[in-house]
């Protein structure tokens, strides 16, 4: 049997039978949606060439994809059938996609390795390019796809993929599927020059496709040769399809208000399916009869496939707070003994936490540590990362753009593919272009894909005040990020502490924001005795700093010695606790000490408002009320910039006075 | 009457204390000097002889016990002095340690029944005036407190507030069942009070036990009496003459000073046989009436420290025992000679800050008293005095003389009354003393 453009009968049926379940499948989703039987959808109908085109050159077992919300019919070509789009649209317990906790079309199979994909747009692309660098370490010719609608390339996050990728002659894919429209905003209202394949030349080994995306055979080439070179090592491609969107944005959006009857009419004489079939029927490859008999078949299908989806279960009412973090944490703690040693040698933060990390590149070959000037002889500004790529090479540490959403973005790349990246911001107050990475894929992965997927990396975070840092070298971020479900938060008052928590962050199977005070990494009473190879601090478990009666004194931090110094010029019976971690909270040795002293100062760096001891003292009035013997007093900075002259510093940052005035308040209550 | 037994200080450098062993127990009955426990300090270990005869009514700390030097360990009472508890022997107390269990239960506690007095949970501390933080309610409500009884607890708090430490030293209290320790102001929470220090430059020093023990009294004092005050102006012109004639004679042939203090507890202790109320103790409701007048004399030592050495049984003396008893009190007090005894068991307290050239002072009350006398400086006036032959300005020697009473139990009138009387009592003065 004779082929045509290199495709069998057989092969031509298929893609197209793929097409059309695609096709059937919107509408199908959209009466149910109409019926009450779901809530959202958004629809594929008029991209369904260029994304079986761009499925036809992913292998479904080795390469990765990131497709974008409209690309059920790319799901469909790797392999998603009907039934498990329904299952999602449904919200049902068994939807590989997400189990009911995604909205439908946020795609995501263990079975096809499609990543599980969060609603931002543009947050896909540098984690595609993340798991592109741990295909290009595996050396198996694997590639990544990654897609995502022409708006979507106005965000800082594709450049920044770009620039990455070509850096590293990334094996990945960027499709960017060109229907002129983001929701109502036509390209000319988004992109300068109205041309993506104009404004991503310049990155040095980005090869560029331009292709009519209603035309599966020239789509198909593109992606053929796109395909092709990221395996032979060459680089990233860029492939900008033009398509047409048949409907309008989402089953929330009426496009007739802003296209014209004209133009939606234009659009319709370019449906991708027509195109095919009739180039099928013209070349005589295919006859009309069969395709109609094809058609028969799927509708047929999808509509028992929906009658089953109906009747399967919803997910369980109390699994509703599964797979936030993994169950099982397998690893060795330490009791607190071990951490605080007396034989050891002392050394100060900093160094502890270049020597944690030392020893867990050796002990974890895929552990990598990336960052701002974190590699070579500088080993970052606060020289945490010194000697290491000295001694690991610089496949294992090295420098990252100078692009925060970048680190985070790929560091979830390469965690959700296995690695373990510990990678370092420079500073907190910096950390915040890569908000949209940490809160909405980072935080989420494992929830929204129901533990199929999970990015366990570590990001070290210089924080904090007290060095004549001003208003963006002195920020606290505690606060912000404890608001966050999905992350753990390390904040270490000493070097023997910071050792043993960096050591279990770098081992625990969920992110780990870990907080490094930057005023305590050469401060000699942060410094400690050593604890050696084997220490790893359980995450959760507060330490008595002091013991005491008549007050106690949560903190963390460099409050911590704050705290210490208040309590000692006062010469009042305190219980200081340090919390250590402030994801978990111990709440439990919280409740230990309040039930004797009955009293409570909170003290902490990070300004007063919504900082977390808004949250602490919450949880102690509601839990512990009846222990109370005076009100909860928050010592916190103020609910300012920090100012850079001393003067100023001094009455924005919590001093020991501060401490002090609340501690006799509370007590003199 | 009821007699403390404090915990001595056996040197120094010591402030605290252990008890190694309770000789007697509460209902036994000594006998002045006999030994009734041994204690050991850091320094020495040492029996502790009764302070007075009578019976042991109470024992508030057990064998092993460490204690400040000065607290209250244990009270002798006359013998059948009751105080009105019931026996809760097999309570134990309620210490500070023990407090986290205690907690630990209080919120099963609430719905489970107990053998504890039915207590109205709808009737509860809210609708109390007086605010009580979530601990004190819930450790009152866990051991049935009424409402009104909680009501009646003194806060030692911001504001006279209760907190944790006064219904715990109350309930320590009511199991104890001991009249002393009915007064519900307890020393742990002076304890953990710090002062307001803001200046780093300020030099803190620890206070002396001498001196914490004035201040714990003083603030004690100040939370449970009601203190009122009226001020007399007294022509103690005769009272000069009475002494300057007769100091030679007392010198001579008792070899003691007269002064106008001795003179001025003699019409004191006159004055208060006269008016009697102001010779009493109040315990919870009842009033505490004292068979003999043990005046307090405040007497100021070198170290800036006061002490208050007790003239007991002043009534039965007459003005040579009184100025003899003062001189040698005063005069051991400040060699810091004085036995504990004699510093304890004051009915009354005069103190005299005219000495040192006070017009008139507003003195604390001295805890158990209702009543305090404060003396002040000896000045000459012009005075305009009714004669028979007109108004007329005479130049006599006046003395502003406050006294400081419990409101609770004493009202201006009675006090004021007291203060008139005396003031007769002095200006009668002439040659009719004991010589
Ligand atoms: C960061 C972010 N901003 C806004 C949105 C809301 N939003 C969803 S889709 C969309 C338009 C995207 O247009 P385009 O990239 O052209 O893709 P298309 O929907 O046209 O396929 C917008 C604004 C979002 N999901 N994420
Ligand atoms: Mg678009």
């Amino acid at each position: 049997m004779s082929k045509y453009k290199g495709f069998s009968k057989k092969d031509l049926l298929d893609v197209y039978s793929k097409m059309y379940l695609s096709r059937i499948l919107d509408q199908k989703q959209l009466i149910l949606l109409k019926q009450g039987k779901g809530f959202f959808h958004i629809g594929a109908s008029g991209h369904e060439a260029a994304e079986l085109a761009a499925a036809k050159n992913i292998n479904n077992k080795t390469d990765f994809s990131y497709p974008y919300y409209r690309e059920q019919a790319f799901c469909i070509g790797l392999g998603m059938t009907s039934r498990e789009l329904l299952l999602s649209f449904l919200a049902k317990d068994d939807d590989p996609n997400s189990s009911g906790r995604q909205m439908p079309q946020h795609f995501g199979s263990k079975k096809l390795n499609i990543v599980s994909q969060s609603s931002p747009t543009g947050t896909q692309y540098l984690q595609a390019v993340g798991a592109s660098f741990v295909c290009q370490r595996k050396k198996n010719k694997a590639i990544v796809y990654v897609s995502s609608g022409e708006g979507t390339t106005s965000q800082g996050d594709f450049h920044e993929s770009l620039n990455w990728a070509s850096r590293e002659k990334a094996p990945v894919i960027f499709h960017i599927q060109n229907n002129k429209y983001a929701i109502s905003v036509p390209i000319e209202e988004q992109t300068s020059g109205e041309s993506i394949y104009n404004i991503t030349a310049g990155y040095d080994s980005l090869s560029r496709y331009d292709v009519d995306g209603c035309d599966f055979f020239e789509s198909y080439q593109a992606f053929k040769l796109a395909s092709e070179r990221a395996r032979k090592g060459k680089g990233p491609s860029v492939i900008i399809s033009d398509v047409v969107r048949l409907l309008p944005h989402s089953s929330s959006d009426d496009h007739a208000k802003y296209r014209s009857t004209k133009e939606l009419n234009d659009d319709k004489k370019r449906d991708p399916l027509i195109l095919f079939k009739s180039e099928c029927m013209k070349n005589k490859i295919i006859k009309a009869k069969e395709f109609e008999d094809l058609e028969q078949i799927i509708k047929e299908q999808v509509d028992q496939d929906t009658e089953w989806a109906e009747l399967q279960d919803d997910p369980e009412p109390n699994s509703f707070s599964k797979n936030l973090f993994s169950d099982n944490i397998n690893i060795n703690f330490s009791n607190e003994s071990d951490i605080h040693k007396i034989d050891s040698d002392k050394c100060v933060m900093v160094d502890a936490i270049n020597h944690a990390l030392s020893e867990e590149l050796d002990e974890n070959k895929k552990m990598i540590l990336f960052g701002q000037d974190i590699a070579g002889g500088k080993g970052g500004v606060f020289t945490a990362t010194r000697g290491l790529t000295e001694k690991f090479g610089s496949d294992r540490v090295f420098n990252s753009p100078l692009a925060e959403s970048s680190i985070i973005g790929t560091a979830i790349g390469m965690a959700t593919l296995g690695y373990k990246p510990v990678v370092e911001i420079q500073f907190g107050d910096y950390i915040w272009t890569a908000m949209m990475q940490i809160r909405n894929e980072l935080a989420t992965l494992r929830y929204r894909s129901n533990g199929d997927w999970y990015c366990p990396l570590v990001v070290r975070v210089p924080v904090g005040g007290y060095i004549h840092g001003s208003l963006c070298h002195s920020q606290s971020i505690d606060g912000y990020f404890a608001h966050l479900p999905g992350v753990y938060i390390v904040y270490p008052s000493n070097a023997a502490d910071a050792k043993a928590l960096l050591k279990t962050a770098c081992r625990m199977d969920d992110p780990v924001l870990f907080l490094e005070h930057k005023g305590l990494y050469r401060q000699n009473y942060a410094s400690a005795n050593e604890p050696d190879t084997n220490t790893l601090l359980e995450f959760g478990k507060g330490r008595y700093i002091s013991f005491g009666n008549d007050i106690t004194i949560i903190t963390w931090g460099a409050i911590v010695q704050k705290s210490i110094e208040a309590v000692k010029e006062l010469g009042v019976s305190a219980d200081i606790i340090d919390l250590r971690t402030l994801y978990p909270l111990d709440i439990d040795i919280i409740k230990e000490s309040v039930s004797k002293t009955n009293r409570i100062v909170i003290a902490h760096e990070d300004n007063l408002t919504n900082g977390f001891g808004g949250e602490i003292s919450a949880q102690i009035s509601e839990h512990l009320f009846e222990f109370l013997d005076a009100p909860i007093l928050r010592v916190a900075s103020k609910d300012l910039p920090i100012a850079y002259s001393s003067t100023l510093e001094e009455n924005i940052l919590v001093q020991t006075n501060w401490i002090k005035d609340a501690i006799n308040k509370t007590i003199n209550f | 009457m009821a007699t403390d037994i404090i915990m001595p200080k056996m040197g120094e450098s010591i402030t605290e204390g252990t008890i190694t062993e309770w000789k007697m127990n509460v209902g036994d009955t000594v006998k002045k000097d006999e030994t009734i426990l041994e204690i050991s300090t850091d320094k020495v270990d040492s029996e502790v002889p009764s302070p007075a005869t009578g019976e042991i009514i109470s024992i508030l700390f057990d064998a092993n016990e460490t204690v400040e030097v000065g607290t209250v360990i244990g009270v002798i009472g006359e013998k059948g002095e009751k105080i009105n508890k019931e026996d809760n022997s097999e309570k134990s107390d309620l210490k500070d340690k023990d407090l986290i269990d205690t907690n630990k239960n209080i919120t099963s506690s609430i719905e489970i029944p107990s053998n504890k007095p039915d207590i109205d949970l709808k009737n509860d501390y809210k609708v109390s005036s007086r605010f009580y933080s979530p601990l004190v309610r819930s450790i009152a409500k866990k051991e049935g407190l009424h409402l009104t009884e909680l009501d009646n607890i003194l806060g030692t708090g911001r504001g006279g507030r209760v907190n944790k430490l006064d219904i715990l030293s109350y309930l320590k209290s009511k199991e104890t069942s001991s009249s002393h320790d009915a007064i519900t102001v307890n020393e742990e929470s002076k304890k953990s009070r710090v002062p307001l220090s803001q200046d780093l430059d300020s030099k803190v020093e620890v206070m002396d036990p001498i001196r914490k023990k004035i201040s714990e009294h003083m603030i004690q004092s100040q939370s449970i009496s009601a203190h009122v005050y009226s001020t007399i102006d007294i022509d103690v012109t005769n009272l000069l003459k009475v002494k300057k004639t007769y100091s030679e004679v007392y010198k001579d042939k008792h070899s003691i000073k007269l002064t106008v203090t001795s003179l001025l507890i003699d019409a004191c202790i006159k004055a208060l046989s006269e008016f009697p109320l102001l010779n009493t103790s109040i315990v919870d409701t009842n009033i505490v009436h004292h068979k003999n007048i043990n005046m307090g004399v405040a007497v100021a030592l070198e170290d800036n420290n006061l002490i208050v050495p007790v003239i007991k049984s002043s009534e039965e003396l007459n003005l040579i025992g009184l100025s003899r008893s003062l001189e040698d009190l005063s005069v051991r007090a400040r060699n810091k000679q004085l036995d504990l005894e004699e510093v304890q068991g004051s009915t009354f307290t005069i103190t005299n800050p005219g000495v040192f050239g006070g017009l008139f002072g507003i003195p604390i009350i001295n805890q158990p008293n209702v009543g305090i006398l404060s003396i002040g400086k000896i000045q000459k006036k012009p005075v305009v005095k009714e004669t028979n032959f007109g108004d007329s300005i005479v130049i006599r020697s006046m003395m502003y003389v406050t006294l400081g009473y419990d409101h609770r139990l004493i009202d201006g009138a009675y006090g004021t009354k007291f203060l008139s009387y005396l003031s007769q009592v002095i200006d009668s003065y002439g040659d009719k003393i004991e010589i």
